[in-house]
């Protein structure tokens, strides 16, 4: 188990939740993936300090303690360094641990060393010490060998007993291999070989005197005359004898007190150092056994750890390896899929993507594959994935490679996304209907464009024909009418003329709609100001005073707003023609919201607020025509190029008492056209 | 003296006779022919001549409407100036289409721009300025 998914996760989460500085931080932190430990607590600090995250998805595993406690804001600054201080710590960790454990196995050599030459200088000190108590035996039976040898001798030359000669011959010979081995024992020892020698030599005298009473027994001399002079030599060099023999033996004791003082004090030393050795060995065993416990602790929280985040991610986890096997899978994969992670783990990666879609999911594997894992970005895939009850249904992958020691290994973070596709859907459908009624929307102006050019030209040439035969009518037959049926072909003429201004209103409503509008700073009290003129030249005789303020500007298309003026105007002007004196007011206020109100009063017929609604519609007419001519579409045009500009239009009046029309221009646009 | 050709190319009959009768009362005398639809109009005056018939005289002038039938003013009179037959004929555009725009009719080389219904004494100061003035005076000279 190594900690891709959690780069992944993290990946994920930081391409969809963070700011681009975290994902880059994230990125930086894949590269060290040594330390899981640190890692992992990075990893959950991170994604604690994700602000949108739902809290739940990632705060199962809280193990890692130094989550809560390290400030989110600051997270970016501070991420890289602690986690080199606890690389640092981890490291020291370590080399400690080397450390110990080779003074350990220093210590054990050692004092197994020690105790392996103790040992041997106890067995060599035994050795010696037996062997000096074998030197102690030889000298006391050589000893014995010797005055058994003398008694023999003088019991002969005495009595000439066959008996005393037997016991002289029978001790005379084991002395010489007592020597012999003696000599042997003493053979690496010059100081005893010097005391040996002269040992030798006193024996050899002394037996060789001994020879000579055998010699003068056998001859029957030595009762007689030497008798005196040979016992007295041999007693003086029995006695010299004796006292080496018995010097001898005192320092062979000596020797063989120090010898067992020497064995003694070796295996002392040697149990010591078996003692210490096995203390030592036993702390070792010890300390590698907490190692290994600690270890293996630490590998059983780091797994709790990566279980904990597998369980925790929001999506469905599955790891890839090469062989396109599925290593790992989470729960969340078992609710999404169906599988168990038992189930999944050793499948083909395949079973999950519907058949058609297989291929372009196995290539992005194979060039992750083909990549080194590490240099690849996250790839995120839209296909369908198949359920393990056959149900197809949409999902969003999200694949990240990433080398680890168990090779390349991609994990896939698999997400459902059918709720997001019926949505998208949803929109793309309702955009296809708006996109359908602004079609319509199209074919209707279309319409209205030809339907316009239609009554500009199929209407407008009859029209003309009518007036122009009622014309030749009144000219050439004017003799054979009378009056009425002169003033009849009047009326048709009058109607003519009215049905052309329907016409051209018509038009120019039609062409309010299509002309392209251009904003731009326009000066309202000179446009009014020449409006009034050529009304007051075209009527000079009326009373009709204008109060027009100064310096009001506007934000708007300039041909545009002087149709509105012209309307508003024109409207003021006839509906106070009944008026002996009449006032047409041209003003601006500033609304509470900041917004300038322009506004165009007269205190002529005014109009039933009843009726106000009617107002803007084409053809509503709330006078008669006798009364007031006109069109009816005049306030339409005004409203539709109020509309155009984003501004609104109303009126107040009251009958016999004027009308007030206002109106607001929006602020322009940046590109100038609504 | 022989009286001089007008072409009126007019598919609206009605109009026809409304603008003969403004001629005649008015006193010009010219005699008019009337094609009915633009490519009866070209026929007209670039047209390969039938069999049977002699080679036509060029009109004086030509007074065009624009929404004809068949073959559209605006490309009559195109072909019209493409043809070195008539090339430099006067070209009048008389059109009731209150939002077409003279200055397509300039550029594809009418000599006037009229709207209906006929102003005749805008009429009459036009043909002067086209050096055909002698068209609007009666016919008084052969003494009828």
């Amino acid at each position: 188990m190594v900690p891709t998914d959690l780069i992944l996760m993290r990946f994920w989460h930081a391409e969809r939740f963070s700011n681009p500085t975290k994902v880059g931080c994230v990125l930086n932190q894949t590269e060290e993936v040594l330390n899981r430990d640190v890692f992992i607590e990075d990893a959950e600090t991170k994604v604690s300090a994700a602000p949108s995250l739902d809290g739940s998805s990632l705060a199962a595993d809280t193990t890692g303690g130094t989550a809560g406690s390290s400030p989110p804001v600051t997270n970016t600054q501070t991420v890289t360094p602690r986690h080199k201080r606890k690389t640092r710590t981890c490291w020291q960790r370590l080399v400690l641990a080397a450390l110990v454990l080779v003074g350990s196995l220093y210590g054990l050599i050692t004092t197994g060393r020690s105790a392996l030459d103790n040992f041997i200088h106890e067995q060599e000190a035994q050795a010696a010490s037996s062997r000096t108590q074998q030197v102690l035996v030889t000298l006391q039976s050589l000893a014995g060998s010797l005055h058994e040898a003398e008694s023999g001798a003088r019991g002969f030359a005495i009595s000439g007993k066959q008996l005393h000669l037997d016991q002289y011959y029978g001790a005379e010979k084991t002395i010489r291999p007592q020597l012999e081995e003696l000599q042997g024992v003493w053979r690496d020892d010059s100081a005893a070989l010097k005391q040996f020698r002269s040992l030798e030599a006193l024996i050899t005298t002394h037996l060789a005197l001994l020879k000579q009473m055998i010699d003068l027994g056998n001859k029957n001399v030595f009762r007689a005359v030497g008798q005196r002079a040979l016992t007295d030599q041999g007693y003086e060099s029995m006695q010299n004898i004796s006292a080496t023999l018995q010097a001898m033996e005192q320092s062979a004791r000596a020797r063989l007190a120090g010898q067992s003082n020497l064995a003694l004090q070796h295996a002392h030393i040697a149990r010591v150092a078996l003692l210490e050795g096995g203390v030592l060995a036993c702390a070792v065993l010890l300390l590698c056994s907490l190692s290994t416990y600690w270890l293996v602790m630490e590998n059983g929280k780091m797994e709790e750890k990566l279980n904990g985040f597998l369980e925790s991610s929001p999506d469905a986890i599955v790891i890839v390896n090469k062989e396109g096997k599925i290593v790992v899978s989470n729960s969340h994969a078992e609710r999404l899929l169906g599988y168990t992670p038992q189930e999944l783990a050793g499948q083909t990666v395949a079973i999950l993507v519907p058949e058609r879609y297989r291929k372009v999911y196995l290539q992005q594997y194979a060039v992750f594959f083909a990549n080194r894992g590490d240099q690849m970005t996250a790839t995120s895939l839209e296909l369908s994935a198949i359920h393990k009850d056959g149900r197809e249904f949409p999902i969003e992958i999200c694949m990240k490679p990433l080398e680890t020691d168990q090779g390349i290994l991609v994990t896939s973070a698999i997400r459902d996304i059918s709720q997001r596709k019926q949505t998208e859907q949803k929109v793309t459908r309702l955009n296809e209907q708006l996109e359908q009624r602004a079609a319509e929307l199209e074919a209707a102006n279309k319409e209205l464009e030809a339907f316009s050019y239609s009554v500009s030209h199929d209407l407008r040439s009859p029209l003309h024909n009518i007036d122009g035969f009622s014309q030749v009518l009144l000219e050439d037959y004017a003799d054979r009418l009378d009056t009425e049926g002169q003033e009849h072909l009047k009326h048709v003429r009058s109607s003519c003329q009215q049905m052309e201004e329907i016409i051209d209103a018509l038009l120019a409503l039609s062409k309010m709609m299509r002309t392209e509008m251009f904003r731009q700073k326009v000066d309202l009290s000179v446009l009014a100001c020449q409006i009034a003129d050529e009304l007051k030249a075209k009527a000079p005789d009326r009373a009709v005073e204008f109060i027009i303020a100064n310096d009001l500007t506007a934000d708007a298309d300039p041909q545009l707003l002087r149709v509105v003026m012209e309307n508003l105007l024109n409207n003021a002007w006839k509906f106070t023609s009944k008026q002996p004196r009449a006032r047409i007011e041209v003003g601006s206020l500033l609304q509470s919201n900041g917004e300038r109100v322009f506004y165009v009063r007269d205190d002529g017929a005014g109009f039933d607020m009843e009726h106000a609604p009617k107002l803007f519609t084409p053809f509503k007419r709330l006078h008669k025509a006798s009364d007031f001519q006109g069109t009816g579409i005049g306030l339409a045009t005004v409203q539709r190029v109020i509309a155009r500009h984003g501004g609104k239009i109303w009126a107040a009046g009251a009958i016999d008492h004027g009308a007030t029309f206002c109106f607001t221009l929006a602020v322009a646009n940046k590109d100038g056209a609504s | 003296m022989r009286k001089e050709t007008l072409l009126l190319v007019e598919d609206d009959p009605q109009a026809v006779i409304l603008l003969r009768r403004v001629f005649k009362k008015r006193g010009m005398d010219v005699t008019v022919e009337v094609a009915s639809d633009g490519a009866e109009a070209l026929q007209y005056l670039i047209g390969p001549v039938t069999e049977g018939q002699s080679a036509r005289e060029l009109p004086a002038l030509v007074l065009l409407d624009l929404d004809l039938p068949k073959v559209h003013g605006f490309e009559v009179l195109r072909r019209m100036r493409a043809h070195p037959r008539t090339e430099t004929l006067p070209v009048i555009i008389l059109t009731s289409d209150r939002e077409i725009d003279p200055a397509t009719g300039y550029t594809l080389g009418a000599n006037s721009f009229m709207r209906k219904p006929l102003d005749f004494e805008e009429f009459s100061r036009t043909l002067v300025g086209l050096g055909l003035g002698a068209l609007t005076k009666p016919a008084a000279r052969e003494g009828n």
